[in-house]
């Protein structure tokens, strides 16, 4: 039970059963998200999915490295998709790096989400000098493209997943704000948020319960496609040698350290772990897509 | 060895030059030679970098010259005779001419002892070189004395750092009339012919070349600075000579029919650098992640245990690709003043197990190694390599990389418990002075010990090396460092010794004879028979 279900002016709700159905009509779009589900799962249970842990330095052998699709290790194992510089079996570095990808590009998003969220509220909730100083802000951050903030900013904090993470968060959440302040700058016209300010409704009531809860369409669209931003910008940053550390590779890493090899007919090193990041994002965008075109009144029939 | 004995006997690099002309006569061609490095002027006392090492001395050449196994040998100067420790008599190669006709002679040597201190808005690059000849006095045309200001350790190696121009220039003669291609000229093989910044360096056979007719007709250096440009510039047919052929290619390349592959060990020493100053290491933690109150690399124990767990073959095969051989100290052991009582560690796990549990870290601790991502190729490959030969000995190694400029910055803090990196230099000297001596900036001493590794006695013998005129004598106390620093101490942990790779088109007939420094000259490519 919500409290807002309890108000005597509830406001409409905003995700139906009938979004739902509508979603799941669309072959292409329920295809990836099952395939995202699928590959979230995989990357959560990583450690009992993974033949070997690629992050244990004392599993790797040297003996073993840049064996080819198929092979079979010093040790019997088989390396179905080979094996990278360090000896690492390329499937197990996909599905640990897979993980790290995924975890940073989710975590990202939804953190830049809830700052982008709530500074979009207070500016649109508060107007004035507040408003015009936070978008501002907000312009000047977009003013900048994502990449770019982020690699000044890693190349200021240096590498490492939590320097990682707060840089992309401070690259991401000015999208988040400006959606969220159109959001609420329209629903705040609505007559519901007249009855509930003339109900005496506290600020903090109204803006928690009423208005948020109605700008979150949007906001779950735009989080979802950002969430294939943030993995596709990870990947970025690390194949560029700003991110995670090289014992413990994402998609990026991996592809960036086969690069090396693109000439040289191991392919695997770099391809594999392309054609995976391919895939991840995909699946985001095509259920992103679909769910932005249900929201958005003006592109249905 | 005495300069004189030094200077004794057919130096290699004649005959080799001997045999490239005997080549040349049988057929007239054409060199392009891709390289990654580009001339940044034309000047050749301005800037002293590999760039103009490489490209400039096909043109001018030196007063004395470097040969395979670094040992100076005679060129324009054919005899460098020591009267004593302020005075030296040098002679001169008779029949040199310049580009310009006029004949090479005395006073063209002390116009360019002159010139270097005198160069307009000059950087001074070249002044150590040359700081204490105080005089030049010409006895006659091919008869100099050099008077010195104070003794030098090695006057023939500093002048095999200066190359000739004629006194006619002038002293006024600005760098920028080089790059306009007015004053390049030289007593070289080849002329200038044209120079493109940015695109192309041409040359064209000088006939009138003391050594013989020179072997190419022209030879052109396109400067390439990608890697993955300059292989496919090779491949394609665009430039007959590449030099710093990307590991992962190189070893493809080599089995490629159509390609010949040329490598030579540089004179550069990879490494691993311990902190063994501080009583509490910034990046070493127990297991448990808490600090450790002591530095388990202060224990000569736990620095050998490291240093024989790294099975370098096995790291120069596999990460190298087989580009490069593994070290044991300074300079691999075909260079002088190196000791033959130091040999590469021998790989043993079991040792270095009982050796880490004997010094009380029988499950080892943690560590973070430090590397550049992007200085030496393969580097990343490596410090991930070590860091998986350290984890048999139950060490829980981290890596971290950055990119050059922010690693250096911070080694030079001396801010790592363990880092990766190396030093190259013409002479054992030069090597141990940087990286072994205590760290005293101040006197010019141990600029590249960021472990700051410290031994008095290490220190008396370097400082005795460098006013040691005598090379013999010089040799042995060198010789004395290596042991003391590699073998006994394991201040430094020695890994390898790169490898430089240059490839040619089979078709273009060219072999290139690769030099330690890693330079690409001009001179080292001959027509192959």
């Amino acid at each position: 039970m919500t409290l807002g279900a309890t108000d005597p002016v509830a406001p409409p709700p905003v995700v139906t059963r009938s979004l739902w159905r509508r979603f799941t009509a669309n072959p292409v779009a329920l295809a990836g998200l099952v395939v995202f589900i699928l590959l979230a799962l995989m990357a959560v249970f990583a450690p009992y999915v993974a033949p070997q842990d690629p992050y244990d330095l004392a599993n790797l052998s040297l003996l073993d490295n840049l064996l080819p699709p198929g092979s079979t290790g010093m040790n019997g194992q088989s390396f179905w998709l080979g094996t990278d510089p360090q000896g690492r079996d390329m499937l197990s570095a996909m599905i640990y790096g897979m993980r790290t990808s995924i975890f940073i590009g989710l975590t990202s998003a939804v953190i830049a989400l809830m700052i982008g969220a709530t500074v979009g509220l207070v500016a649109a909730f508060a107007g004035g000098w507040l408003d015009a100083v936070l978008m501002r802000l907000v312009e000047l951050v977009l003013a900048f493209p994502t990449i770019l903030i982020a690699l000044v900013l890693m190349s200021i904090f240096g590498s490492g997943i939590d320097k990682l993470l707060i840089a992309m968060i401070m690259a991401q959440w000015a999208g988040f704000a400006r959606v969220t302040r159109s959001a609420a700058l329209v629903e705040m016209e609505r007559e519901y948020m007249t009855a509930a300010r003339a109900m005496g409704f506290g600020r903090m009531r109204i803006l928690v319960l009423h208005l948020f809860p109605n700008c979150l369409p949007p906001l779950m669209v735009l989080g979802l496609i950002q969430i294939a931003d943030a993995i596709a910008l990870e990947a970025t940053l690390s194949f560029l040698g700003l991110g995670v550390p090289v014992t413990e590779p994402s998609l990026g890493l991996l592809i960036a350290s086969g690069f090396d090899y693109i000439l040289t007919q191991r392919y695997w090193i770099t391809i594999f772990p392309g054609i995976l990041l391919l895939i991840l994002v995909m699946s985001v965008n095509l259920a992103g897509d679909h769910l932005r075109n249900l929201l958005n009144p003006r592109l249905q029939k | 060895m005495t300069c004189q004995a030094l200077l004794r006997g057919t130096s290699s690099l004649v005959l080799t030059l001997a045999t490239a002309i005997i080549a040349g006569a049988v057929q007239a061609q054409d060199l392009t030679i891709g390289s990654m490095l580009e001339p940044g002027t034309l000047d050749p006392h301005f800037r002293n970098s590999g760039e103009n090492h490489s490209h400039l001395p096909g043109m001018m050449e030196y007063l004395m010259w470097r040969g395979p196994d670094l040992s100076v040998q005679p060129h324009l100067i054919t005899e460098l005779r020591k009267i004593d420790d302020l005075t030296y008599e040098a002679s001169l190669r008779e029949g040199v001419l310049f580009h310009d006709g006029s004949t090479f002679d005395a006073a063209d040597v002390a116009y360019v002892i002159e010139r270097i201190p005198a160069i307009p808005e000059g950087l001074g690059d070249f002044n150590g070189f040359i700081d204490e000849i105080e005089r030049v006095e010409i006895v006659d045309d091919h008869e100099i004395v050099f008077h010195l200001s104070e003794p030098v350790a090695d006057l023939a190696r500093n002048l095999s750092a200066i190359m000739a121009l004629p006194s006619e220039l002038g002293i006024d003669v600005s760098p920028a009339s080089f790059d306009s291609g007015a004053s390049v000229i030289g007593t070289g093989p080849y002329r200038l012919q044209s120079f493109t910044p940015g695109d192309s360096l041409e040359m064209v056979r000088f006939d009138d070349y003391w050594g013989g007719t020179p072997p190419f007709e022209t030879v052109t250096i396109r400067p390439i600075t990608n890697d993955a440009s300059r292989v496919a510039a090779l491949i394609s047919g665009e430039v007959d000579l590449i030099d710093f052929v990307p590991l992962a290619d190189a070893a493809r390349l080599r089995e490629d029919v159509e390609i010949n592959v040329f490598a030579a060990p540089e004179s550069r020493l990879m490494f691993v650098m311990l902190d063994s100053i501080r009583d509490v290491s910034p990046y070493v933690r127990d297991n448990d992640g808490e600090a450790l109150n002591v530095n388990p690399f202060q224990d000569a124990r736990v620095r050998r245990a490291l240093a024989i767990s790294v099975d370098r073959d096995l790291l120069v095969e596999r990460v190298l690709e087989g580009a490069g051989s593994p070290a044991a100290q300074a300079f691999s052991s075909e260079v002088s003043c190196t000791s033959p009582n130091v040999a590469v560690p021998t790989y043993d796990v079991e040792e270095a197990r009982r050796l880490i549990a004997e010094a009380g870290y029988p499950d080892g601790f943690q560590v973070t190694l430090h590397g550049p991502s992007d200085r030496y190729p393969g580097g990343d490959r490596v410090v991930q390599a070590l860091a998986q030969f350290w984890s048999q000995i139950g060490l829980d190694v981290e890596v971290e990389t950055f990119t050059r400029s922010v690693f250096f910055d911070r080694a030079r803090a001396n801010e790592y418990s363990l880092y990766f990196a190396g030093y190259g230099a013409t002479t054992v000297f030069n090597v141990l002075n940087a990286i072994a001596h205590t760290n005293n900036p101040d006197i010019g001493r141990g600029a590249a010990n960021r472990g700051r590794y410290s031994n008095e006695e290490v220190d008396a013998l370097i400082q005795q090396a460098s006013s040691e005129t005598d090379e013999a004598a010089r040799c042995d106390l060198l010789e004395r460092v290596n042991e003391l620093v590699f073998s006994e101490d394991v201040g430094i942990i020695p890994l390898y010794h790169p490898l430089n790779t240059w490839a040619a088109r089979a078709e273009a007939n060219v072999t290139y004879d690769p030099n330690p420094e890693g330079l690409t000259w001009v001179r080292g490519a001959t027509p192959t028979q």
